[in-house]
């Protein structure tokens, strides 16, 4: 019997990039050898190199580069496809197939988040189908194609100026670079993300039924509303781009045979995006306990860590700001901070505090390549982010038996359970409260003894990467909703 | 319960990335970073949920006014020109150093047939590696605009691995050559050779570090050359062209290591299993490598016309002809001082899209357009203004300092002098239609321009004096311009489309 095909899309994670979907991307493949996958990566540069090894049943890596490249779709597309494509130039096909689907899109966007996400779709999929036989850059640098795109930016009550929709339609070009993408034939498609990554199960749903599995880890959305509050982009650029995002979105959502989601945090927004509740299956990460498990000394210092990617989002500034505040009580504290600085100027912003506060002693950036040593070492385990869904750390340092301070973001919450202390989120003195609550209270020792027990208890119990895992193998056997819904009839 | 208002509730005017939420949505994930959860919401607040506390909180912020991204300040004029002018650093280097040393990289005190193989040499790297140069710089360029140091060290080393391989390989069939035709000597084209691949490479590096924004290694790399080639020349008596040979590669090595020490001082790391595909390379490159080898045969015809005419009595197919040569080079001062506001103007005319473009509602592009056909006019204007201008100068301190020794080439030095200008103008055109993507009509233009100083001089050199070379090179430079300004013309009637689609 033939193994069963599944393309795994990402954006800005697994292969090329560190971080937690990138590990779930990795462990998914992995625990899941029987099966052949096609990996479709959304890459900021045509440069950027995988950081994972692939495993053995990854059959095809498909980099799509967004930046830093003329030509959009596949990197690794031999260039006499690319010629005979731009050698193909048709005048008709572009005022009866493009012209209509792109203006179609266009309307779309502007719509935001009343968007008809059934036309959303149609529109891309022509468009999909236009650029199989004809140049994604003749038609997207055409003055036709510029000017549809004004008469839209000139309309409603919020209009673009000039610069607004020349910056606009330059991101919209780079971003549906994805179409010109040749897609596999496949058995499912699995999406990692709301985004750009789900549109090639939009295509693949609408071209040939393929069943589409859309996994959401962070709420897409939502993630961008975030990164958009701190842009130096204008307000017009700004409401183009949450526009765009949002028919993406719901496009993915539409399309999607299954959603999954982390807990209830995301459902809730899910579901306020666009997606159908029927359609949502509950997928928690889970973390493999072989690996992660608490035999091991602890460090001599009271030692509080952290593992993350240092930039905004990750809440770095606060932590430090709350060692500040812990360290007058326990003056042997060690703060670490493991992870890659992925925002120069954030990490900068970091280092300026550390001077400030004078803690040169006592926080250490570092990064590490075995996180398991360094839960069983660690005192306390802190997450200081101001945005999360379901953060891994969370899971490993409950199974490696670190009780866990956590600020109240995403379903972290749920996952706790009780089993750790939540604080504010982007709230030092709240932070610094909880962790000096579990490193100089009265009862510290005990406390987090009793806290690393039950949250070990319960990451055994829900949170394994067995059981995330098998959630998945089933979702895939599944048939597409349509095939459901044609044998039901 | 003590409550404090959440910052994202404040507007904040002094927090200059701080930015309006757009939407209940937008709002609502900024209550959630504030640890407005749900349940604070509903305990604290009295409201359902977080989503239905930003859905009455932020009809606040739909009044406040908007702020706006401030507008990039004007590039400065000066600066801009400056940079303009750094390609001629090592040409006014060596002539700095030619006046008071008495030596330089090139050139010199140099017997006849030695002075024609330099002259050979320096011409035919410059129309060699102008192709490879433009290529590299246009690709690299690309990639350092998007901040992608790897991918443009990836192509600079494309660019200059492959120049370099073409430099070595018309050296070595040039050699070849002349063991079958036998055009000189064989010593002396040893040294033809030997002189035209140095060029060649010290052009590239030059050119990697031109892209690189690195003027100040240009200028060391040149100064430490002109040391090599005096110490050798003045300190250890080694002949003038042995000399200039060690120098050429000392000043070439140094570049090539200033464009390697960049990348790598920048994070570029050795790209595993590149990302490159030649072909693909070299179709998108393809329109700037021809202008960058059409542009230097076009600048170089007349030379070429004026040094093979009239060459009965020489040893030599082709003649090098000092007095024009002077003639000539004292014109290109005033060239590069024009060539500085090329540069200057296109970063105005960025500014200057950006701020029309601002003010303009999206569907007003004809006023864009005609604002922009206004701007075009005045900066050829300008341009021609300084440039004349500049012209007159040279011409007057020539004149005054008695910098050209003879006579006959007066009439040459004048011609120059008003060509110098019109060429700029073609190249301010030039740089309009690369920004806007368009470099096809610049090839016909500089090619066409090229033709007709061959065409013309050749005539006028083959029925007059060897000099009158130089009058073709003028009617060139008007046909370049004048072609050149067609189709700029042509492209500022849809601007707008034009502009954005140049990025893309």
């Amino acid at each position: 019997m033939a193994r069963q095909r599944i393309l795994l899309t990402t954006e800005g994670t697994y292969p090329h990039y560190h971080g937690g979907v990138s590990v779930w991307c990795d462990l998914l493949i992995r625990s899941l050898p029987d099966r052949e996958f096609h990996v479709l990566s959304i890459v900021n540069s045509p440069s950027k190199m995988p950081v994972f090894d692939l495993a053995p049943n990854v059959v095809s890596l498909i980099p799509v580069a967004q930046w830093g490249t003329e030509e959009a779709g596949c990197i690794a597309e031999r260039f006499s496809q690319t010629f005979a494509r731009k050698s193909n130039e048709s005048n008709a096909d572009f005022e009866g197939l493009f012209l209509p689907a792109f203006e179609a899109a266009i309307g779309e966007i502007f719509a935001g988040a009343n968007c008809d996400a059934e036309r959303f779709g149609r529109a891309l999929l022509a468009m999909h189908i236009y650029f199989r036989e004809h140049d994604y850059h003749s038609a997207f640098a055409a003055t036709r194609t510029w000017r549809v795109f004004l008469r839209h930016a000139y309309l409603g009550t919020q209009p673009l100026t000039l610069l607004e929709a020349t910056t606009c339609l330059r991101w919209l070009t780079r971003f549906l670079g994805i179409l010109a993408t040749p897609l596999p034939d496949v058995d499912v498609v699995h999406a990692s993300m709301a985004g750009l990554a789900g549109l090639p199960g939009v295509l693949l749903r609408r071209e040939r039924g393929t069943r589409f599995i859309l996994s959401e880890h962070g709420v897409y959305l939502r993630e961008v509303y975030l990164s958009l509050s701190r842009s130096p982009y204008s307000d017009g650029s700004r409401r183009f781009l949450m526009g765009f995002y949002h028919a993406v979105a719901r496009s993915n959502y539409h399309s999607a045979d299954t959603i999954t989601t982390l807990g209830r945090f995301n459902a809730r927004w899910q579901e306020r995006f666009g997606a159908d509740p029927n359609r949502l299956v509950l997928a928690p990460n889970g973390v493999d306990p072989k690996r992660f498990h608490p035999e091991g000394p602890k460090a001599a210092r009271p030692t509080v860590l952290t593992l993350a990617r240092i930039y905004s989002l990750k809440g770095i500034t606060v932590l430090l700001e709350a060692a500040a505040l812990v360290r007058p009580h326990v003056p042997n504290l060690r703060m670490r901070v493991l992870g890659e600085p992925a925002d120069a100027a954030y990490f900068a912003q970091c280092q300026e505090i550390v001077r400030r506060h004078k803690l040169e002693g006592c926080v250490e950036f570092d990064q590490t390549r075995t996180p398991e040593v360094e839960y069983r070492s660690a005192h306390v385990y802190c997450l200081p982010s101001i945005s999360e869904a379901m953060p891994f750390v969370v899971l490993e340092a409950m199974l490696s038996g670190c009780p866990v301070v956590a600020t109240d973001v995403g379903n972290v919450s749920d996952v706790l359970a009780g089993t750790g202390l939540l604080a504010n989120p982007n709230d030092p003195a709240s932070l610094a409260a909880k962790l000096l609550q579990l490193l100089a209270g009265p009862n510290a020792e005990a406390e987090r003894t009793k806290l690393a027990a039950r949250g070990m208890e319960r990451a055994l119990e829900s949170y394994t990467l067995e059981n995330a895992m098998a959630k998945f193998d089933q979702l895939y056997n599944e048939a597409p909703v349509w095939q459901r819904e044609y044998q039901t009839a | 319960m003590a409550t404090r208002i959440p910052d994202c509730l404040t507007p904040r005017s002094s927090d200059p990335a701080w930015r309006a939420p757009l939407d209940e949505f937008d709002l609502a994930v900024r209550l959630e970073t504030e640890g407005i959860t749900d349940e604070v919401a509903r305990s604290v607040h009295g409201f359902g949920s977080t989503l239905d506390m930003a859905e009455v909180c932020f009809p606040s912020f739909a009044r406040a006014a908007k702020a706006s991204p401030l507008a990039a300040p004007a590039p400065s004029a000066w600066r801009a020109w400056l940079r303009g002018t750094f390609f001629a650093l090592p040409m006014l280097l060596c002539a700095l150093s030619m006046m008071t040393l008495g030596v330089s990289l090139w050139g010199g005190d140099l017997p006849a047939d030695l002075a024609s193989a330099v002259a050979i040499a320096t011409v035919a790297s410059l129309i060699v590696t102008g192709g490879f140069v433009q290529a590299m710089s246009r690709r690299a360029m690309f990639y350092l605009g998007a901040c992608d140091i790897p991918a443009a060290a990836v192509v600079t080393r494309f660019w200059g691995t492959a120049g370099s391989g073409a430099v070595l390989t018309l050296a070595v069939a040039g050699l070849a050559a002349n063991l079958i035709f036998a055009w000189m000597p064989g010593a002396l084209a040893v040294h033809t050779a030997a002189f035209f691949v140095l060029l060649g490479m010290l052009w590239l590096g030059c050119g990697g570090l031109y892209l690189v924004n690195r003027a100040w290694w240009i200028a060391g790399a040149t100064v430490a050359g002109i040391a090599v080639v005096a110490a050798l020349h003045l300190g250890f008596g080694w002949a003038l062209h042995s000399a200039q040979l060690a120098g050429v590669t000392a000043a070439a090595a140094l570049a090539v290591a200033g464009t390697i020490t960049w990348f790598r001082s920048h994070g570029a790391q050795p790209v595993a299993g590149s990302f490159l595909a030649p072909a693909r390379e070299i179709y998108l490159a393809a329109p700037y490598f021809a202008y960058g080898s059409l542009y230097y045969l076009f600048l170089f015809a007349d030379r070429l016309i004026a040094w093979t005419a009239q060459t009965n009595a020489a040893a030599l197919p082709l003649q090098f002809r000092g007095d024009y040569e002077t003639a000539l080079d004292l014109a290109m001062a005033a060239f590069v001082l024009q060539m500085g506001w090329v540069h200057a103007s296109l970063a105005s005319f960025h500014h200057t899209v950006a701020m029309v473009q601002r003010g303009l509602p999206a569907g007003q592009y004809e006023r864009f357009n005609a604002s922009l056909r206004e701007f075009y006019w005045w900066r050829v204007a300008r341009i021609a203004a300084f440039g004349f201008a500049s012209s007159g100068l040279v011409f007057f301190l020539v004149s005054r300092f008695h910098l050209l020794p003879f006579a006959n080439m007066r009439p040459a030095l004048v011609i120059a002098l008003a060509a110098f200008p019109v060429v700029v103008a073609g190249l301010w055109n030039t740089s309009l239609l690369f920004t806007l993507g368009h470099p096809r009509p610049v090839l016909a233009s500089v090619a066409c321009g090229a033709l007709a100083s061959l065409s013309s001089g050749y005539l006028l050199s083959r029925t007059g004096s060897y000099d009158a070379a130089v009058v073709g090179f003028l009617i060139g430079a008007f046909m370049f311009a004048a072609l050149s300004c067609l189709a700029v013309l042509g492209a500022f009637r849809k601007l707008d489309g034009r502009y954005y689609a140049s990025a893309l």
